[in-house]
């Protein structure tokens, strides 16, 4: 080995130790758990593809897979296009005091989960600021807010708080980005006769369009992983309405210590994950310059 | 036809006046540079010409018409950029088309413009090429392309050459002269170097700390500056600026330094007895001269360019810079006495640095 390569070995160690101990390892060891049957103690007993064959005859497994394609549909397709909105207002300095509204989009994205989840559960329970509101407006002093009771429309008030709390964080990254384009040619747009419509569709958004995709890419593990705010606003419940994969993952694997059926469930999340972003680049590949 | 007239333009930021009653004439066709120091005013002012800056008072008449209110899209400009401003994520071809899509010409008629008009620049290899393909002068010809094809009432330039090499510069600076005069377009220019201001202009409008200080074509300001800033602005090696104290002998005025040096001075009859005036003297208004009577020279730096001796020196304790061409005599390490053309020297108020004629 030259010394050349020595001291790149050197430098790579600690992260390379870092991502294998916390990242690699662990999915491997998930992996092979999935494989058997083990609640956590004793010796694992091999148990085929048997707990795979479950999920997927599952029927709550299967609406915890609905629930996340929603909410990757929410982020990729409401997320991203309201922070890529406001930041473009922001940006061209379409409304006053700019600085001040860059604070209040931003402000949800710093907030604690808990506080966000705790928040929102007060908003949206049964007596809660939403229900009220209905209740003035239709002037009706017994209506009762059933937006939990049904399994169709349990997940929409979760959806609307990810929108609230993650549209923040792509709203900062597109106006970072925005804000390193060159003026110069923005006004020779302007001086072409482009209308702010045509700005950002014809020069902002396409220089842009990377950064979108980056940002497609964070919002789908992110939404994959999506778990904190749902278990504490509602915790996957009532009955299996608002599971997400994580969820049933956690529930079987710290709740029932059924390791091997929550490991399947994570394997299947990390594949799906992995499948989609690869799907993302393939399909966008050529927007991306080198 | 395009004329553009800037009535009492002032520009206040935050309270603060950075450009003061600014009064142009631009007639058509005409070819308008816009000189100064960075930080004069001359790209808020084209900035404000093209409606990018508010204009917070004075009036900008196009075309007769008061036009302060009509949005940049509006007003039928188009300019260039130091920076070129090319939209990256365009071709060549999709570079210049830009602005007559969203004319939303006819495809054909789009097509034949911005194929001429590449013709013309000599980018038509180029047409599929993205800008960070091209070379700096590339760009500069695509940015000129985008300008040229709308076929717009005025041109703005912004320091449009200041990214280029030295030889590239020159080339552009004459096929931007020819294409101006070719396409006969109002034209803009702002810049800070003077041999484009003089070398492109028809008129130049030269400025300081916000002023429009002269006015005239380039002929007029470099032999008649009205003051000292003028006279030094433009020109290079700078004017000689000599101190003095007239004296009438009589009647007739002349210069005479602190070290009592006399310097012969063109007879103006305002003149009066014991008036603190400063001579100016260009330093190709100097001769060199084989008679010793003459001013003898004390060289402190010589520079042989080629075409010419360009001597900074002095004379007693006068500073002056002198130039000559090569075929006048200049033996290095031997006196070098000088004369100068008395009807071509500059007087000054030392006062008020304003021109005395």
């Amino acid at each position: 080995m030259s010394s050349n390569k020595k001291t790149y070995w050197v430098f790579l160690m600690p992260a390379l130790l870092v991502y294998v101990l916390s990242i690699a390892l662990p999915i491997l060891y998930a992996f092979i758990i999935s494989f058997t049957n083990w609640n956590g103690f004793g010796t694992p007993e091999f148990a085929g593809i048997a707990h795979y064959v479950t999920a997927f005859n599952d029927p709550i497994f299967w609406f915890s897979v609905r629930n996340n394609v929603l909410i990757i549909l929410v982020s990729v397709f409401v997320q991203i296009p309201l922070g890529f909105f406001l930041a473009y207002f922001l940006y061209r300095k379409l409304i006053k005091f700019p600085a001040f509204f860059e604070s209040v989009i931003f402000f949800p994205t710093v907030l604690s989960t808990v506080i966000v989840g705790l928040l929102f559960n007060s908003i949206f329970s049964s007596s809660g600021a939403v229900e009220q509101i209905i209740k003035m407006i239709i002037n009706d002093p017994i209506f009762r807010m059933n937006i939990y009771g049904s399994k169709d429309t349990a997940i929409v008030p979760l959806l609307f708080v990810m929108i609230w709390m993650y549209t923040g964080t792509f709203f900062i990254i597109f106006l970072a980005n925005m804000q390193r384009l060159s003026n110069d040619m923005i006004e020779a747009a302007v001086l072409d006769g482009a209308t702010e419509f045509q700005i950002m569709k014809n020069i902002v958004w396409p220089n842009l369009i990377p950064i979108a995709i980056v940002c497609s890419i964070f919002a789908i593990t992110g939404s994959l992983k999506s778990f904190d705010l749902i278990w504490v606003i509602t915790e996957g419940g009532p009955s299996y309405y608002t599971e997400v994969m994580a969820s049933v993952m956690f529930k079987h694997a710290m709740v029932y210590y059924k390791y091997g059926y929550g490991s399947a469930i994570a394997i299947i999340t990390i594949v799906s994950g992995v499948l989609l972003i690869i799907t993302l680049k393939k399909l966008t590949n050529k927007y991306v310059q080198e | 036809m395009s004329t553009m007239v800037l009535k009492n333009i002032k520009k206040n930021y935050d309270g603060v006046e950075v450009l003061h009653d600014i009064n142009v004439e631009i007639n058509d066709g005409e070819f308008v540079v816009l000189i100064g120091e960075s930080g004069c005013g001359k790209s808020t002012l084209l900035r404000m010409i093209c409606g990018l800056e508010d204009i917070s008072s004075g009036e900008l008449l196009l075309d007769g018409v008061v036009s302060n209110e009509v949005s940049p899209q509006k007003r039928d400009m188009s300019m260039v950029f130091q920076s070129y401003a090319l939209y990256p994520h365009m071709n060549v071809y999709d570079n210049i088309a830009y602005g007559l899509k969203i004319q939303k010409m006819p495809k054909d008629e789009m097509d034949e413009k911005v194929r001429a008009a590449a013709k013309l620049l000599n980018i038509d290899k180029y047409l599929d090429r993205l800008p960070k393909n091209l070379s700096g002068g590339q760009r500069q010809r695509v940015s000129m392309g985008r300008a040229i094809v709308r076929e717009p009432n005025f041109f703005l330039f912004d320091e449009p050459l200041s990214n280029l090499d030295a030889k590239l510069r020159v080339v552009m600076r004459n096929e931007i002269k020819s294409l101006q005069k070719r396409l006969k377009t109002t034209t803009v220019y702002v810049t800070h170097d003077q041999i484009e201001a003089m070398t492109m202009a028809d008129k130049v409008v030269l400025m300081d700390a916000g002023y429009a200080v002269q006015i005239g074509t380039p002929e007029e300001l470099y032999d008649q500056p009205n003051s000292i800033f003028t006279a030094s602005f433009l020109g290079a090696p700078n004017i000689s600026l000599i101190n003095g104290t007239i004296k009438l002998e009589d009647g007739i005025p002349s210069l005479y330094t602190k070290d009592k040096i006399k310097f012969p001075i063109r007879n103006i009859s305002s003149l009066e007895d014991g008036q603190e005036v400063i001579l100016g003297i260009r330093p190709r208004d100097f001769h060199s001269s084989s008679n010793v009577n003459d001013f003898l020279v004390q060289i402190n730096v010589h520079e042989y360019t080629g075409a010419e001796n360009v001597i900074y020196g002095q004379i007693g304790e006068n500073k002056v810079n002198i130039a000559f061409s090569r075929k006048e005599r200049f033996i290095k390490n031997e006196d070098l006495h000088v004369t100068y053309e008395v009807e071509k020297t500059h007087i000054f108020c030392a006062k008020t640095q304003k021109s005395i004629r």
